[in-house]
């Protein structure tokens, strides 16, 4: 989209709508609202965005052991001394990272794969961090590695991947459990999630 | 006057689904009598979603819809098949993947064709079951069709002549084999074995419990894919995306990411 037609627009408020354009889930009409809500902001608080965006894109690294999104790496879970250098858990975004150490139920090591097998989006195992996962797990003390992947088509299919190809190496590789959610309702279950939820019932 | 009504019922193949919105799902789905149809699961990410495990491809799955002004929203599901072996075996996945992408790729969102939901289905069943070797290429050629691309396989499609059991070629333009003595310029053209034009015939002929019998040898198997594989790519003029993850499943290839570029590393 651009401006150029609309001489009437000042250049630098066309070039911002233009770019807010770009964002994801923002079209045009939104755009042209966050660009004059803009103009009305304070100087400084405008000042104070524009130096987080370029923060985040100067200051904001991978973690060149985990590959999760950091300031300094090796990250501060990679280089903490408390954790357990013997498993590893392979989620499929840095959100999840936040979500598992929430529970406080973990204390091993993560690695971010930046995404999920989807053959259908063109996304293939090669576009995922998954070469960086093999050259951490050769020479490692590493006895486990813990599927987190999401239960989703998607998530099910990368899971199988990663698991077929770590066979050869002989780790102990694990998957988290499927099975109903707390708070759930039976009646909404579906078919599978059922069927493993049987399969891994637990003595009470 | 009457108005339509707002809610429907059908029930569907989940072909995909993409994440919108905060929890959403757009979904793809095939249904028996109104062919491809796009709706929204609304908080179907959620864990605890009551959509959620019901409209997960490649599931059959009863639906309960409600019309909207773009698109509809399913308010409630059930699913009725899961193909769970298909989903804990990534050969078979892969091979289910590349179908649901097949199917969206012929079809057109809103026209009906019973043919092509009964092909869809019964291929995921028999995926799910033997996945015998020939289901695959038995998928192909009848999608292609029902779609309108039967391959012609007993003409030459340049002199229209009756192909004597000789030396043949596949032209994927034309849409069909070529006899020996016609080589249209300009014309890309592979080459055909006997054997692979005699598993094509036999495969265009019969039905899915024939074609599940089938033996094919490797290099059959390997033909009839690129045969068919270049005929797809021509008619849809663009590659099916999944084709290449189920090349790489079936190679048992472990990791070898091919030009991973080690500069992307360190930076977002």
């Amino acid at each position: 989209m651009t401006y150029d037609f609309l001489p009437s627009v000042a250049a630098p408020l066309a070039r911002l709508i233009e770019e807010f354009h770009k964002l994801p889930g923002i079209g045009p009409k939104s755009a042209q609202r966050l660009a004059y809500y803009l103009i009305r902001m304070p100087a400084d608080e405008a000042r104070s965005l524009a130096e987080a965006v370029l923060a985040v894109k100067e200051r904001v690294i991978f973690c060149a052991v985990c590959q999760n999104i950091t300031e300094s790496s090796p990250c501060y879970l990679c280089s903490h001394e408390g954790r357990d250098r013997s498993r590893i858990c392979v989620v499929e975004e840095p959100l999840d990272v936040l979500s598992l150490e929430r529970t406080q139920a973990y204390k091993g090591l993560y690695h971010v794969l930046h995404g999920v097998i989807s053959p259908a989006n063109g996304i293939g195992p090669d576009d995922l961090k998954l070469r960086e996962l093999m050259d951490r797990l050769k020479d490692s003390q590493v006895g486990e590695v813990i599927l987190a992947t999401n239960p989703s088509l998607e998530g099910e299919n990368t899971s199988m991947y990663i698991q077929r190809m770590l066979s050869p190496l002989g780790l102990r590789v694990t998957r988290l459990a499927r099975g109903l959610p707390v708070g759930g309702d039976l009646e909404y279950a579906d078919e599978v999630t059922l069927s493993r939820a049987l399969e891994g019932r637990q003595e009470v | 006057m009457t108005t339509a009504p707002k809610t429907y019922k059908t029930e569907a193949i989940v072909l995909r689904h993409h994440p919108i919105g905060e929890a959403d799902y757009l979904l793809t789905l095939f249904t028996p009598n109104q062919g491809k149809l796009r709706a929204v699961a609304r908080g179907a990410r959620r864990i605890k979603s009551k959509l959620g495990g019901h409209v997960e491809p490649p599931m059959r799955t009863s639906l309960f819809m409600v019309k909207g002004q773009n698109l509809d929203t399913v308010n409630q599901a059930e699913a009725l098949e899961g193909f769970r072996p298909l989903r804990e075996d990534l050969n078979r996945l892969s091979q289910a993947l590349y179908m649901l992408e097949m199917v969206d790729a012929f079809s057109q969102e809103e026209q009906a064709n019973y043919p092509v939901y009964r092909l869809v289905l019964d291929s995921l069943r028999s995926l799910s079951g033997d996945a015998p070797p020939a289901l695959l290429p038995y998928f192909q050629l009848r999608l292609l069709d029902h779609s309108g691309f039967r391959p012609e396989l007993h003409r030459c499609v340049e002199c229209e002549r009756a192909l004597e059991p000789d030396r043949h070629a596949f032209s994927p333009s034309q849409g069909g084999a070529l006899c020996d003595s016609c080589h249209p310029p300009g014309v890309s053209i592979l080459p055909m074995s006997l054997n692979s034009i005699k598993a094509l015939r036999f495969l265009q002929r019969e039905n899915m419990t024939s074609a599940e019998r089938l033996a094919l040898g490797q290099d059959t198997l390997a033909e009839l894919e690129r045969l068919l594989g270049a005929l797809i790519r021509h008619v849809l003029d663009r590659d099916v995306k999944a084709s290449r993850f189920v090349q790489q499943v079936a190679q048992g290839r472990p990791v070898e990411p091919a030009g991973l570029s080690r500069t992307d590393r360190g930076k977002l």
